[in-house]
């Protein structure tokens, strides 16, 4: 199976399946091997999966050299192991700190951005859709105005656009809002 | 906060990478000299990654729900197999007992005799044939569910059109057309009279927040023209394991977007 085509086309349901089939080899190994706790094992394998899945997605990830079991293997062995202990250094809040590490693992200057990147998730997921949709489809899967336009159903690309402005400038008032609270 | 359509798009392809020679310098020497504008510029790129994180988070949230459907099948076949056990032990003990006290139907070497055995094995095929039918069918049950949860929150509010003027509460309408139902609600609640439209959006704004009961009972009620209030209460009834009041139109989906009608196909016969 052509594992990458398929997270291209139809993203979730082969996500789902490649969790569903590989589950059992890469928590196998966390458990038995890695002496990992299964619940953290599972962790570390959703963390995974979403690791190959932002690969696939940015374009890093354009072909398999290896099956993908030995892939998978690969980040549950060495990437998301680690990316696990370090998180487990650090008391957080967050929902998903092996994500969140991740995460910060590409950004330069990370100091000046951590705090301004967790609010702006903070204040993103609040907003909810179709904000966060819509944005999620520029930023993340860098589509045009004209196919969020069809996806999202809306009358034309400049509505799409306007919106876009319109929930830009409601995540700047969050961020206000976030700084004076801190403040 | 001086943040203009244009100044996004700028600093867009600034972020993208798509700048360059005059553009680029001009855009750098106004980040150089204009504190604001900089700090915009920041704020812009901390979105991008909030944003990829946003997309991240959600797809560990979907492969916990796949975890924990596993995790129901798994334990189901856990089920299975003690009823299994039990039947098993059930029909030794039953064939033990009938070698210890039943008086005629052993043979005198004090064997059960083969059509006993038929007979037990044929009653535990019977007992796991049913347990096993009755579980299958809690089990699909339990996945139509979950599916239809997915239908109703994979999807932004499935409203084709979104417009901050309709309706007689443009406050509310405003928080609407940017996804903040709770927001919407708020101004939703407080006004005394509601025209049927906006009445429609309270619902869909109460459906998105996780008041069911309360949406469903304002699209009971509500007799309105140019809206998709029937998929809805459609969605709220298969979700309640209820009967769909009004299959013709939930299946109909006359003003259904092309996502809607996928969902509406999966519970509708041709």
């Amino acid at each position: 199976m052509d594992w990458i085509t398929e997270i291209k086309t139809d993203e979730n349901a082969a996500l789902r399946q490649l969790y569903a089939s590989y589950k059992g080899d890469c928590i196998g190994w966390l458990t038995s091997k890695g002496n990992v706790q299964l619940v953290d094992a599972k962790e570390i394998f959703q963390t995974a999966v979403v690791i190959l899945y932002d690969n696939v997605m940015s374009g890093k990830l354009t072909e398999l050299n290896s099956n993908i079991k030995s892939y998978l293997i690969g980040i549950c062995k060495n990437k998301a192991y680690e990316l696990f202990r370090a998180q487990k250094k650090t008391s957080t809040t967050d929902e998903f700190p092996t994500v969140r590490s991740y995460i910060m693992e590409g950004v330069e200057e990370k100091q000046a951005l951590e705090g301004r990147i967790d609010a702006l998730t903070a204040a993103l997921n609040k907003l909810g859709d179709p904000c966060r949709l819509l944005l999620q489809l520029f930023y993340y899967k860098k589509m045009s105005m004209d196919e969020i336009t069809a996806q999202m159903a809306y009358k034309n690309a400049s509505t799409t656009k306007n919106l876009k402005y319109k929930c830009i400038k409601r995540l700047q008032l969050a961020m206000v809002g976030h700084k004076q609270e801190k403040g | 906060m001086k943040l203009t359509e244009q100044d996004i798009d700028l600093i867009d392809a600034y972020l993208a990478g798509e700048l360059s020679g005059e553009d680029l310098l001009a855009f750098e020497l106004r980040m150089a000299g204009d504190v604001e504008f900089a700090d915009e510029v920041g704020m812009m790129e901390a979105l991008r990654v909030g944003v990829k994180r946003s997309v991240l988070e959600d797809k560990m949230r979907l492969l916990k729900q796949v975890d924990s459907r596993q995790s129901i099948v798994d334990g189901g076949i856990d089920v299975d197999k003690t009823s299994m056990d039990h039947g098993l032990s059930t029909m030794d003990s039953e064939s033990k007992d009938s070698v210890d006290h039943g008086p005629s139907t052993m043979d005198s070497k004090g064997k059960v005799p083969g059509l006993w055995k038929v007979l037990a094995v044929a009653a535990s095929i019977g007992v796991i044939g049913f347990v096993g039918s009755w579980w299958m069918g809690e089990m699909e049950e339990k996945s139509q569910y979950l599916a239809l949860e997915e239908d109703i929150f994979a999807y932004p509010d499935l409203i084709t059109e979104r417009s901050t003027g309709e309706g007689g509460n443009p406050e509310a309408m405003q928080f609407y057309s940017l996804g903040d139902y709770g927001e919407a609600l708020k101004y939703f609640n407080q006004a005394e009279e509601l025209d049927g439209p906006t009445s429609f959006y309270k619902a869909i704004s109460l459906l998105k927040s996780g008041e069911i009961e309360d949406a469903y009972l304002i699209l009971k009620v509500l007799n309105l023209d140019g809206f998709p209030s029937d998929f809805y209460k459609g969605i709220i009834e298969l979700n309640s394991n209820i009967d769909v009041q009004n299959m013709s139109q939930f299946c109909k989906c006359d003003l259904c977007t092309e996502e809607m009608l996928a969902i509406s196909k999966k519970y509708c016969s041709d």
